[in-house]
């Protein structure tokens, strides 16, 4: 047998076609790639002091069941707690009576109440981008796992009398102790299932999982869970139809959404939406109207709104839209942090080209196609000088897009 | 062939892009070979591939004798600056009126602050900002002695943060003023005596060191009060700046190269950053005789990112302000989100025009943020940093320079294109700097142009004439007050320039007749007779017609149609 002399890099070198495939090989090294789905390990929900976690570390939880009791509107109250060795913020409230309810303060600050973000100069607040706690009940009714089993989508919808939480601890002042507690909650559900991994009073609940998520870049709400679902363009830029049939089901829509489309959609009993952008003009109102209706007293489900691409209207991409639809009909949940639409078992199977690309941003935003290799530096609107790639789309057209604007999807990072 | 040891690379990674320059000995001196910047979520190994074909496409022999052959340039050293996010500080106090002096060091330190008092959140809802998983560190404090109005806050201020203390214990607490000498009394432990009001660098920068190698428990820093020290709050400033040590490690790396180059140029030099988690301004004057230390002065200034954090009114109104095309706010909010989370993306048309007037935007607040700073006399060289720039034309961004930095005074402008100056600081010593600074100055530093602005001007029909001796000859001009006259000066050339005013005008000195020497550039010499500081109308579309009429001057390809499209 004969063999070319030289090292195998000299012997490549020496091939024709050489200096393309190095020129589409580092394009491919240069475009930015952004994996379909991630690993998910453990789950962060977020909580409020006075929230109350359902479950204790190490237990399991199914997806959908009954996770956090959340305060709706929290009251402090100081009072005098008998002295005990496991006094410490955060720990459960010994049931005491009485106490003087200390007044809260509901300075205006930017439209929202103290609830709101604190002033900053640039940065948000706490909750800040959130719709804040779902209502569901007037009263937290008191947990009963067999009435609501685990993996049961519909978490008790409260609204009868049950037991008023005793309150948690936040600090003690001058001998006695500031109470947090609240005649109402809402309960939260488990995104997905797991064990309680931890539980960090006010903070977080943390539950170990194996799932995946598909990334997003930010969600109005709290965690929320239900079977996918997928509602069409409306076409013209309409609103999408959502109907009743929903009811319970995260949908993903394509397509313009707006404000009243959201309100809708929760008033229908829809448990979630995934939407490739929302504006944010859109975004605020969701919130102010949110904002509006956690004073309302009638019960309210989770809910949340899970924003895949940022505010600029874009289409969902291909491989992640094909993604979505194989997960039809598979319960899924939406969290927060980070944003993301999480679930459980094998994913189906997608096939991405490695030389598939998105134009992420720019004139041609939205566009998909196959990338054919590096164009060197190109002179773009504006006289801006940029390395540039160039695209073969599924229309036949040949672009050259700044190399900076495209996107590839990639798997599990 | 030479050992490829005499060359490096040079790698600035920021929050937004990674640049990477080839840095190599030819000629018996150092020479940037080439440099290219990519995202910075691409990986910086793919960027130094695209640098070597680069390399080979522009300078083959060089690459021979250098002995950068295919695949080498990878292993040369590297020398890397890295400059992290900027972190966030909870800064809570008992009054608003007590968070101003603290919040105010805390950025000067570093820190991008969220601040809340008890007179607008209730004990609650300010564990709640504490408890954001978002938060860094936590500031807690008050004068010392504290004011009439905190004395009673000072209990449930305490409380607030020993809560957070129990339920957040990583992170660091500093406790400042009273808060921090009453500590005990509060219930907060702590040491018996508040660190001094001026303490030497070394004892601020171990204290965190220090409490971060211990084992357990958490970490609570005590300082003295906002205002103590001299200059005031700089005792505070240093022990926050120790512990955003960091995430500034490359704006500290900056603030060195500036002072190296000011010792090798032996002219005040100033630093402008704009970058996409922060801002810096920093100044540095050659010592007295050669082989000193400048004398260097330097704030970073959170705010002053290209769009800081969440997007709000005050930052859509700032780059309204200096944006030439007409659009709807809420739509512009939404470009500056896209632009904070995308930086290095939909650069070109639009987006260009859009990122100039941030980083306009940007400018006017890290001036306004650097008073001090930009008091003095004008420097001899002013340097522009930051990805932002290479954005636009160079002669766009020496107008967004005379737009929004105004002081009388003549000066030239360079940008570091290679972004060397950061690697170049991470120079272990500053002989390596200076040597390294003095062959690769012409190199990195892109002549932008030079700014004459004098001040003081009558708004008469003239006010005087200048005459620029150039190597094509002598151009003669009227000077118009309020105009902007554009003299061509390519990069290289030096050209004296005399100027000519009926009545004393302000520039550097007060005087009427001056002879300047200054060096071309992209924008050639700017002649910025306009108001000092700058005065532009109040409607909307009177201004946007005044910025793009100027704009439009400076902007070469500004109306470009796009291109890029054919048949596959």
């Amino acid at each position: 047998m004969t063999r070319a002399a030289g090292s195998r890099d000299e012997r490549l070198a020496a091939r024709p076609d050489h200096g393309r495939r190095i020129e589409v090989r580092l394009a491919d090294a240069l475009v930015a790639v952004r994996p379909l789905v991630v690993p998910v390990e453990r789950v962060r929900i977020p909580l409020a002091p006075g929230d109350v976690v359902l479950a204790a570390p190490g237990e399991a939880i199914a997806a959908g069941a009954p996770l956090v009791e959340r305060l709706r509107e929290p009251e402090l109250v100081e009072t005098a707690v008998p002295e005990a060795s496991d006094l410490r913020s955060g720990a459960p409230a010994p049931a005491v009576t009485g106490g003087r309810r200390v007044a809260r303060r509901r300075f205006p600050i930017g439209g929202r109440t103290a609830d709101g973000p604190p002033r900053s100069d640039e940065g948000p607040g706490p909750e800040a981008g959130s719709v804040g706690p779902a209502p569901n009940a007037e009263s937290a009714p008191e947990h009963d796992p067999t009435a609501n089993p685990p993996g049961n989508a519909e978490p008790p919808s409260g609204g009868g009398a049950s037991r008023r939480s005793s309150g948690e601890l936040l600090f003690r002042r001058k001998g006695r102790w500031l109470i947090v507690r609240g005649d109402r909650t809402d309960t939260g559900v488990a995104p997905i299932g797991g064990t309680v991994a931890a539980v960090h009073a006010g903070r977080a609940v943390e539950i170990a999982t194996v799932g995946w998520r598909i990334p997003g870049t930010a969600v109005l709400g709290d965690p929320t869970f239900g079977p996918l679902a997928v509602a069409r363009d409306g076409g013209d830029g309409r609103a999408p139809a959502l109907d009743v049939d929903l009811a319970g089901a995260i949908v993903v829509v394509e397509g313009r959404i707006d404000a009243e489309t959201i309100g809708r959609a929760r008033a229908m009993g829809l448990r979630g939406i995934v939407v490739g952008s929302l504006a944010g003009r859109v975004r605020r109102a969701v919130e102010a109207s949110e904002a509006r209706q956690r004073t309302a007293l009638h019960p309210r489900r989770p809910f949340a709104v899970l924003v895949l691409d940022g505010e600029l209207r874009r289409p969902i991409p291909d491989p992640v839209r094909e993604l979505l639809a194989g997960l039809v009909g598979r319960p899924v949940g939406i969290v927060g942090d980070p944003p993301g639409l999480v679930v459980e078992g094998p994913l189906p199977r997608i096939v991405v080209s490695p030389d598939r690309v998105v134009v992420r941003s720019g004139r041609w935003a939205g566009t998909e196609g196959q990338l054919l290799g590096l164009a060197g530096v190109w002179r773009f609107a504006a006289g801006v000088h940029l390395l540039a790639a160039r695209i073969a789309t599924d229309d036949g057209e040949e672009l050259v897009v700044p190399v900076a604007d495209l996107v590839r999807y990639g798997g599990p990072s | 062939m030479r050992p490829a040891a005499e060359a490096f690379l040079a790698i600035d990674e920021g929050t937004a892009t990674t640049a990477v320059a080839a840095v190599g000995r030819a000629g018996g001196r150092w020479r940037l070979l080439a440099a290219t910047a990519v995202p910075a979520e691409t990986e910086t190994d793919a960027a130094v591939e695209l640098l070597e074909v680069i390399l080979r496409a522009t300078d083959a022999p060089l690459v021979s004798d250098l002995g950068l052959g295919a695949g080498r340039l990878a292993e040369l050293p590297r020398h890397t600056s890295r400059t992290g996010p900027t972190p966030t500080l909870a800064v809570v106090g008992v009054t608003e009126r007590s968070l101003g002096p603290l919040g105010s060091v805390a950025e000067r330190a570093g820190w991008r602050t969220w601040r809340a008092s008890l007179e607008r959140l209730d004990p609650l809802d300010l564990v709640r900002l504490l408890l954001d998983g978002r938060i860094e560190a936590v500031l807690a404090g008050a004068g010392d002695p504290a004011g009439a109005d905190e004395r009673s806050g000072l209990g449930d201020l305490a409380a607030v943060v020993a809560t957070t203390i129990d339920r957040r214990p990583e992170v660091p607490i500093v406790l400042a003023g009273a808060v921090a000498a009453e500590a005990e009394r509060l219930g907060l432990g702590g040491p018996s005596e508040v660190a001094p009001a001026d303490p030497p660098d070394s004892v601020a920068a171990a204290d965190p060191g220090a409490a971060a190698s211990a084992p357990a428990g958490p970490t609570i820093l005590f300082a003295p009060a906002a205002t103590a020290g001299s200059p005031p709050g700089d005792a505070l400033r240093r022990l926050l700046g120790g512990l955003a040590a960091g995430s500034g490690a490359g704006r500290a790396n900056l603030v060195r190269a500036v002072a190296s180059l000011a010792a090798v140029l032996e002219a005040r030099v100033e630093l402008v950053e704009v970058g996409h988690d922060g801002g810096l301004r920093a100044t540095a004057s050659p010592g007295p005789r050669p082989g000193d230390e400048a004398d260097v002065a330097a704030t970073l200034v959170p705010a002053a990112a290209l769009v800081p954090g969440e997007v709000s009114e005050a930052l859509v109104d700032g780059v309204l302000a200096w944006l030439t095309s007409s659009t709807e706010r809420s739509r512009l909010r939404d470009r500056l989100a896209t632009l904070r989370r995308e930086p290095w993306a939909d650069l070109p048309g639009e987006g260009a025009r859009l990122r100039l007037a941030a980083a306009e935007a940007a400018l006017v607040r890290l001036d306004a943020a650097t008073r001090e700073l930009g008091a003095g006399p004008a420097p001899d060289l002013l340097v522009l940093a930051g990805g932002v720039w290479a954005a636009v034309p160079g002669p766009t961004v020496a107008l967004a320079t005379a737009n929004t930095l105004r002081r009388p005074g003549a000066w030239q402008i360079a940008y570091d294109h290679a972004r060397l100056l950061g690697p170049l600081g991470a120079l272990p010593t500053e002989a390596e700097r200076r040597a390294v600074l003095a062959d690769l100055a012409d190199d990195l530093l892109l002549p932008i142009g030079s700014v004459v602005m004098p001040a003081g001007l009558r708004a008469d029909r003239t006010a005087g004439r200048l005459l620029v001796h150039g190597p094509a000859g002598a151009t003669e001009l009227e000077l118009v007050p309020g105009g902007l006259e554009l003299v061509d000066l390519a990069p290289g050339e030096q050209g004296p320039v005399e100027l000519r005013f009926e009545r004393p005008v302000v520039l550097g000195t007060r005087g009427r007749r001056f002879a300047l020497d200054l060096a071309g550039g992209l924008g050639g010499l700017l002649i910025d007779l306009r108001d000092v500081p700058l005065r532009l109308p109040d409607r909307a579309s009177r201004r946007r017609e005044l910025l793009a009429a100027w704009q439009a001057a400076l902007w070469p390809g500004l109306d470009d149609e796009p291109v890029g499209r054919g048949s596959a």
